[in-house]
C-alpha cells in the first residue's frame, strides 16, 4: 500500500529554487492536494515524485523505499497530465491499452483491464475514436483511465481539471474523489485553485516559493491558517493594520482610528505592529452594537444583491475597507450610504504579525 | 500635405482591389515563367523534336553500324540506375547516423552541445565543389588517409565509393537539422506521459516520439534522396571515370549533344515531380510498428552502457566521416602552400600557381568571384521581392486545394537535379524555345533564380504563418490602409526572417556548380572554376580557391545563425 515520503528535497534550476528542504508525507489512501500560487514548486514536487524531475537534494520513498534512482518507467505511478497528453495517433482504446502493452500482457488480459478502465471513465462509446474527435472532457477521462489501467495504486494529478471548463470542473471534483477512495488509491493532486483543494482533498499542503507552510484538513486551514499567506490563499478574508494592546488567551487590538477590538489568541508582545483577519463571511451587518461581540462603525458605500448572499464593502470610520459577504436570510437589505456595525465574534479574529513581503499582496499601507 | 500622408494616401490607392489583383497576377506569372516554365516545357520541346531525340538516344546511325543504335539510351539507363543506388545507400546512411545526432541536439544537455551543433552545419556553409574536393583530398590521394596509413596513392579511388561519402557529407547537415527540428517540435509532455505509464526510453521513441516524426523523418528522406540524386559539383570532382546522371546532362551539354540532354532532363524532371507528389501524399500511409511491446529486449536497449555505446558511435561517425573528411581542405592547403611538401618544389605550390604562374589564376579567380556575388546578388533580390508577395498569397488567400497545387510548383527546383533545370533553362530561353537570351552571364542569372526560388520562400511562408493576424488588424482599426499594415506592421516584424531566407538563398547560388556549368558560356562563377582547375590537375590552386570560397560561405552562414539566434 503507497504512502509517500519527501525527505529534505531541494531542486533548483540555475539560481531559481523551485523547491527547498522540503518534507512531507502522504499516508496510504490519503486524498492529498499540493496547494499554492503558480511557480510555487507545487508541480516540481509532483515531477519529481514521479521521476520526471531529479531532485538536487534528498530522497523520495514511496511505500517505505527508496525511488531516488529510478525512472519514471519504473516508479509504480500514475500520472494525469494537466493537458492530458493523449497520444494523437492512437485510438482512445490504444491510449489506455499503452502500459499493458508495455507489460507485455497478452490481448485477451489486456482488453479485459482497458474496458474495466473504460468502463469506469464512461469512455466505452468512444473507445475506438481518435482524440482529434474528443472534447476536453471525454481527452480528461481518457486520461484518467490510461492511469488507471496501468494498475499502479498511487495516482498524481497535475492540475488535471485546469483544462476543463467551470462547471464541467466542479463536477470531475466529485467523479474525482470517488473514484480515488472507490479503489483505495493514494492520490496527490496539484492545483492553484482553492475552492477544488477544499472541496476534494482530505489533507492539503500549501506552497509558497518553493517551502510547504501548511499541512492541514480543509477545516484546520481555514479555521486555523498558520501563517497570513495561508489565510489570505484559502478563503476570502479582509486585513486591517493595528498594535497589539494585550496578548495572551484573548488579545487586544488597537486599529487605526483607535477602534478597539478582541481578537483571538497571540503570544505577540504588546506594542507589536499585526495585522488581524476576519473572513468575509464571518461579519454580519447590523444598525446597532451587539453585546460581547465586536462591533466596528461604518458605512455601506456598496451593495451587491446577489441572491442567495449580499455582498457589501463597508469603510470603516477610519477609512480602512472592508468586504463583506452575508447570507441574505441573516438581517435585513443595507443601501449605499447606510451607517452599520460591523459585527463578529473574537474569536473568529486571526491575528499575524505585520508581513513586510506581503505588504502589496495585501494592498496593506 | 506631409510625405507621410502621401506616402499613405499613395498606399490606401495601391491597396485597392485591382492593384492586388494585378500583383497576384504578377507573382503568379513569376513562378510560371521563371521558376517551373523552363523545367516543366522540356516536355513540350522533347516531344516537339522527337524525331530527333529517338534518332540521337534510339537508333543513332552511326552506333547502329557496331550494333548499338541505342547505345546512348542504355547509357542514360545506367546513369538513372547508378544515380538511384547511389542516392538509395547515401539516404539509408544519413537516416542511420543522422538520426542519432538528431536525437542527441534536441533532447540531451551537454557540455559543448553548441559545439557540436554548429561543427554539424559545417559542410553546409562548404560548397559542393569544395566539399567533393576536400573529400576526394582525405579520402582518395595520397595527401590524405592514404599516406597516413603508408599507402602508395589514396584509400579510395575516384568512383561510386566516394561519391557516396560525398553525398552523405554534404547532405548530413540538413538531414540533422531538419530530424532536429522536428523533434524539437515533438510535446516532451507526451514523452514524460509514455514514462509514467512504464516505458523505457528506447519504447517511447519507438511508440511515441517516431510515429510523430515519421512524416518528417519521411520528407527529410526524400529530400536527401533527391538531393542526392541531383548533386553535380562534388559529384564531377569525385566521379572519375563513373557517371551519374545529372553528370550525363553535363558531357551531353559539353559535346552539344542537345536531344539526349533535353531527354535525361526529362526524365529527371519526371522523376522529381514524382518524388515530389510522393513527398506530399504519403507520408501519411507510412506505418510503423508501434502496438506491439518487446520490453525485455527493449529495456536493454535503454540500457545506461547502451545509451553511451549510442552516443559514442553517433559522434564517432561524425568526426570520421563528416568532420574530418569535409574540413581536410584546410589542412592540405596549409601543406601545399610553399609547395610539394615532397619534393619541396616552389612552383607545385599553391601560392605560386595562384599568384605567380603565367597562366594568370589570380585574376580569373578575381573576376570569378565578382561574377559569383553579382550572380547571387540579382538571384536573391529578385527572389525576395518575387517570394515575399508569394508567400502572403499561399498564406492569406484562401486558396482551398489551389494552394496543395502552388506549393508543389514552388518545390520543383528543390528536387529537379540542377543540372537538368540548368538545362532546361538553357533550352527554355535559347534558340530551341524563345530564343531571347544564350549561354552566359544573364543565362545564369535566370538559373540562379529558378533554383533558389523555394530556398525564398519556403522559410518566408513559415515566417507569415508566423505572424500574429490580430496586430495587423489591430492596425486595420487603427485606419491603415492594407499596404500601410504591411509596411508599418507585418515588414519590421518579418525582417530577420527576410534576412535569413536572403542568405540562404545567396549561399545556395554561390555554392551551385551543376545548373551554373551548363548555362555559362564565357562567364566563370567560383564553384566552376574550381572544377576545372581540379580537372586541369592544379589542385593547390583549387584549394585555395576553395578556402576561399568556404571562407565566404562561412562568415555568410555565422550570420545567418547570429541572426537566428542559436536555435
Amino acid at each position: 500500500m503507497p504512502d509517500v515520503r519527501l525527505v529534505n528535497v531541494t531542486k533548483r534550476y540555475g539560481r531559481v529554487i523551485a523547491v527547498e528542504g522540503l518534507n512531507l508525507h502522504v499516508r496510504d489512501g490519503e486524498y492529498f492536494v499540493l496547494l499554492g500560487p503558480s511557480g510555487c514548486g507545487k508541480t516540481t514536487t509532483l515531477r519529481i515524485i514521479a521521476g520526471l524531475t531529479k531532485p538536487d537534494e534528498g530522497r523520495v520513498y514511496i511505500d517505505g523505499r527508496d525511488v531516488s534512482g529510478i525512472p519514471p518507467e519504473d516508479r509504480n505511478i500514475g500520472l494525469v497530465f494537466q493537458h492530458f497528453e493523449i497520444f494523437p495517433f492512437m485510438t482512445v482504446y490504444e491510449n489506455v491499452a499503452y502500459s499493458l502493452m508495455i507489460q507485455g500482457l497478452d490481448e485477451e488480459e489486456i482488453e479485459r483491464r482497458v474496458y474495466q478502465a473504460l468502463e469506469v471513465a464512461g469512455l466505452n462509446e468512444v473507445a475506438d475514436r481518435y482524440p482529434e474527435e474528443l472534447g476536453a472532457p471525454e481527452l480528461q477521462r481518457c486520461s484518467i483511465a490510461r492511469a488507471l489501467a496501468k494498475g499502479s495504486r498511487l495516482l498524481l494529478l497535475d492540475e488535471p481539471l485546469g483544462s476543463l471548463d467551470p462547471e464541467t470542473r466542479e463536477r470531475f471534483r466529485f467523479t474525482l474523489r470517488s473514484l480515488v477512495k472507490g479503489r483505495g488509491l493514494t492520490a496527490i493532486h496539484v492545483t492553484h485553485d482553492q475552492e477544488e483543494a477544499m472541496a476534494i482533498a482530505d489533507r492539503i499542503a500549501v506552497f509558497r516559493r518553493g517551502r510547504v507552510l501548511q499541512v492541514g484538513t480543509p477545516m484546520e486551514l481555514y479555521e486555523r491558517p498558520a501563517s497570513i499567506f495561508v489565510a489570505n490563499f484559502v478563503g476570502e478574508t479582509n486585513f486591517l493594520e493595528g498594535v497589539i494592546e494585550r496578548s495572551g488567551e484573548r488579545s487586544l487590538v488597537r486599529l487605526r482610528g483607535d477602534l478597539l477590538i478582541e481578537a483571538g489568541g497571540s503570544n505577540l508582545r504588546a506594542g507589536s505592529r499585526v495585522v488581524i483577519g476576519v473572513r468575509r463571511e464571518n461579519i454580519l451587518l447590523e444598525e446597532g452594537k451587539a453585546e460581547g461581540l465586536n462591533a466596528l462603525p461604518g458605512r455601506v458605500i456598496r451593495a451587491a444583491f446577489l441572491g442567495k448572499i449580499i455582498r457589501y464593502r463597508v469603510e470603516l470610520d477610519n477609512g480602512d475597507l472592508v468586504e463583506v459577504k452575508q447570507p441574505t436570510r441573516l438581517g435585513r437589505f443595507f443601501g449605499e450610504g447606510e451607517r452599520v456595525y460591523l459585527i463578529f465574534p473574537a474569536e473568529k479574529v486571526l491575528v499575524y504579525p505585520y508581513p513586510e513581503d506581503l505588504r502589496y499582496e495585501l494592498a496593506l499601507r | 500635405m506631409s510625405w507621410r500622408r502621401l506616402l499613405v494616401r499613395v498606399e490606401r490607392r495601391l491597396s485597392s482591389r485591382g492593384f492586388s489583383l494585378l500583383r497576384d497576377a504578377l507573382v503568379l506569372l513569376f513562378l510560371l515563367i521563371f521558376v517551373v516554365g523552363p523545367p516543366l516545357s522540356i516536355f513540350l520541346l522533347v516531344l516537339r523534336s522527337w524525331g530527333e531525340v529517338y534518332q540521337t538516344v534510339f537508333a543513332d546511325p552511326f552506333f547502329a553500324q557496331i550494333g548499338q543504335g541505342a547505345l546512348r539510351w542504355n547509357m542514360i539507363q545506367r546513369g538513372l540506375l547508378r544515380s538511384f543506388e547511389i542516392a538509395a545507400v547515401v539516404t539509408f546512411i544519413d537516416v542511420l547516423i543522422g538520426l542519432p545526432m538528431a536525437l542527441i541536439l534536441a533532447r540531451y544537455d551537454f557540455r559543448g552541445k553548441r559545439l557540436v551543433d554548429t561543427l554539424v552545419d559545417l559542410p553546409m556553409a562548404v560548397p559542393t565543389a569544395a566539399l567533393g574536393f576536400s573529400l576526394y583530398l582525405f579520402w582518395g590521394s595520397i595527401d590524405g588517409i592514404g599516406g597516413l596509413l603508408g599507402l602508395e596513392g589514396g584509400l579510395f579511388s575516384r568512383g561510386p565509393l566516394l561519391i557516396i561519402l560525398t553525398h552523405v557529407a554534404f547532405s548530413y547537415p540538413y538531414i540533422v537539422r531538419s530530424l532536429k527540428e522536428i523533434i524539437e517540435s515533438v510535446d516532451q509532455t507526451l514523452e514524460h506521459a509514455a514514462r509514467t505509464l512504464g516505458a523505457p526510453p528506447f519504447t517511447v521513441f519507438r511508440t511515441v516520439t517516431a510515429p510523430l516524426i515519421k512524416s518528417g523523418l519521411l520528407a527529410g528522406s526524400i529530400l536527401c534522396f533527391t538531393r542526392s540524386l541531383g548533386e553535380t559539383g562534388a559529384t564531377l570532382i569525385v566521379a572519375g571515370a563513373f557517371y551519374t546522371a545529372p553528370l550525363l546532362v553535363v558531357e551531353y551539354r559539353q559535346l552539344l549533344m542537345i536531344p539526349p540532354a533535353a531527354f535525361l532532363s526529362m526524365i529527371l524532371v519526371s522523376i522529381s515531380a514524382f518524388l515530389l507528389a510522393l513527398l506530399r501524399f504519403s507520408a501519411e500511409r507510412f506505418g510503423l510498428p508501434i502496438k506491439e511491446a518487446w520490453p525485455r529486449a527493449e529495456r536493454l536497449l535503454s540500457g545506461r552502457a547502451q545509451r553511451h555505446l549510442r552516443d559514442l558511435m553517433t559522434f564517432s561517425f561524425f568526426v570520421l566521416l563528416i568532420l574530418i573528411p569535409s574540413s581536410f581542405i584546410f589542412t592540405y592547403l596549409i601543406r601545399w602552400w610553399g609547395g610539394s611538401p615532397y619534393t619541396g618544389n616552389p612552383n607545385l605550390g599553391a601560392f605560386y600557381q595562384v599568384f605567380l604562374a603565367p597562366d594568370k589564376k589570380w585574376p580569373a579567380l578575381q573576376s570569378s568571384i565578382i561574377t559569383s556575388f553579382k550572380v547571387a546578388a540579382l538571384a536573391t533580390g529578385v527572389n525576395i521581392l518575387a517570394g515575399l508577395p508569394m508567400a502572403f498569397l499561399l498564406v492569406r488567400k484562401n486558396l482551398g486545394r489551389l494552394r496543395g497545387l502552388l506549393d508543389a510548383l514552388v518545390d520543383i527546383p528543390l528536387t529537379v537535379p540542377t543540372s537538368a533545370l540548368g538545362f532546361s533553362f538553357f533550352l527554355f530561353w535559347g534558340t530551341k524555345g524563345l530564343n531571347l537570351l544564350g549561354p552566359g552571364f544573364w543565362m545564369v542569372v535566370l538559373v540562379h533564380i529558378g533554383f533558389t526560388y523555394p530556398y525564398v520562400v519556403r522559410p518566408l511562408t513559415a515566417v507569415v504563418e508566423g505572424l500574429d493576424p490580430h496586430l495587423e488588424e489591430a492596425a486595420r482599426t487603427l485606419g491603415a490602409p492594407p499596404l500601410t499594415v504591411f509596411r508599418t506592421v507585418i515588414l519590421p516584424s518579418m525582417r530577420e526572417g527576410i534576412l535569413a531566407a536572403a542568405i540562404m538563398a545567396f549561399t545556395r547560388s554561390l555554392g551551385e556548380t551543376g545548373a551554373t556549368i551548363v548555362v555559362m558560356g564565357l562567364s566563370r562563377t567560383v564553384p566552376v572554376l574550381i572544377v576545372q582547375w581540379v580537372e586541369s590537375l592544379a589542385l593547390p590552386a583549387a584549394a585555395f580557391a576553395c578556402v576561399l570560397l568556404i571562407a565566404i560561405s562561412l562568415t555568410l552562414l555565422l550570420i545567418l545563425r547570429y541572426v537566428l539566434g542559436w536555435e
